[in-house]
């Protein structure tokens, strides 16, 4: 199954040739989202780690997306607080369009039950479809492609950041997809895509 | 008299099979403030790629039915400069949580490099799917090494022996940017 990570990952890196006109997606006022409620740095120049931080910006805080530089990973951004603003560069991956919910808690975790969770399709609707992306939870991370809507059922493939797929149907917390890539239609936890509107996002996608 | 130069032939030829069997640190660039040196394990071939800033390590087993094994690693912001052991237990219980989400019917355990670096090892014991990943924060570096059986089976602890040590051999080279 993750033998096709790297078959993927190149697909994706073609597939960012084909996606020019999305990368100018997506300024104008953007909130700051972490995995742990942490803060962001804003820095002086789009390079991390490195000594350039002018501030901490909080999860949450919104901030003004000027333009992205052209790899996408980092964003020219304005910040403003207590009646002071600062011009900088942040990782695009931390700003979303949609305000966060409140910040996660510390609770380690509510899926180590050994309770099946059988899949549920009753609430399924179809939908006009439309674009996604992958934005998995951690940096470096993955998320799984699963044959239904259920963390029991089995993964079909992992897709990483970044990774477009089409939704055609959704309930609350799961959306059914389909893979323009592979054909392949199953399910991911509508928690970790979004949609292509969110430029942080598409960045992912043209970043090669 | 042959038998005896035989035997002392073996012998001294030993060393030269071992050192020709250990296995040598591959030097592979991250960014450009930062390469990895790594020590691919016996038996094993490395493909690497980059997907935006992240970098993914591919290590693939030269004979069917081995454990495949994918090395990924990303700056987060979110531990700026700092490891696993300058996190709070508050915030080692936060990154837990974020390491095991997606699973489904995952258990961790806490291990640590042999420098003492804590690892998080995360088992996905769900009917379908057997497989674990080892996370850890390094210098401001998010790291999980995926770790997938050939079969429906759950990794061994032979198999986890060989992800830490990979993990502890390898070095962080970090150059100017």
């Amino acid at each position: 199954m993750t033998k096709r990570v790297l078959t993927a990952l190149m697909a994706v890196a073609l597939l960012c040739t084909m996606l020019p006109a999305m990368a100018l997606a997506n300024t104008g006022s953007m909130y700051v989202q972490t995995s742990n409620g942490g803060s962001v740095h804003l820095r002086k120049d789009p390079i991390a780690p490195a000594n350039n931080v002018l501030t901490e910006v909080p999860y949450g805080a919104v901030v003004d997306v000027l333009s992205y530089l052209s790899d996408r990973n980092w964003a020219h951004v304005a910040y403003t607080s207590g009646g002071r603003t600062w011009d900088g560069y942040m990782m695009t991956r931390y700003l979303v369009v949609q305000k966060p919910a409140d910040k996660p808690g510390s609770k380690t975790t509510d899926n180590t039950s050994t309770t099946p969770q059988m899949p549920n399709f009753k609430k399924f609707q179809l939908v006009e479809p439309y674009e996604v992306v992958v934005r998995p939870s951690k940096p470096n991370g993955y998320v799984n492609f699963r044959w239904a809507p259920s963390y029991d059922c089995q993964v079909i493939m992992r897709c990483y950041a970044g990774y477009p797929l089409t939704v055609i149907a959704q309930d609350g917390s799961w959306a059914q997809v389909s893979d323009p890539q592979t054909g392949y239609v199953g399910f991911m936890n509508r928690s970790f895509m979004t949609t292509v509107d969110d430029g942080t996002s598409v960045g992912a996608v043209l970043n090669n | 008299m042959k038998k005896f130069f035989a035997v002392l032939l073996a012998v001294l030829m030993l060393p030269v099979f071992a050192l020709a069997e250990e296995a040598q640190p591959v030097t592979v660039k991250v960014n450009d403030t930062l390469s990895l040196e790594v020590v691919v394990p016996d038996g094993y071939g490395l493909d690497h790629a980059w997907y935006g800033d992240v970098f993914y390590g591919q290590m693939n087993p030269e004979e069917e039915g081995k454990l495949l094994m994918v090395l990924s690693l990303g700056y987060s912001e979110e531990y700026a400069d700092r490891s696993i052991n300058d996190l709070s237990d508050e915030e080692l219980d936060s990154l837990i949580a974020v390491s095991m989400s997606d699973f489904a019917n995952a258990t961790y355990t806490l291990s640590e490099t042999a420098e003492g670096t804590k690892l998080i090892i995360v088992d996905e014991n769900s009917e379908h799917d057997e497989y674990a990943e080892v996370f850890t924060v390094y210098q401001g570096y998010f790291i999980g090494l995926l770790l997938e059986p050939a079969g429906d089976v759950q990794v061994s602890q032979e198999e986890l022996d060989m992800a830490i040590q990979f993990l502890s051999d390898m070095q962080f080279v970090h150059t100017e940017a």
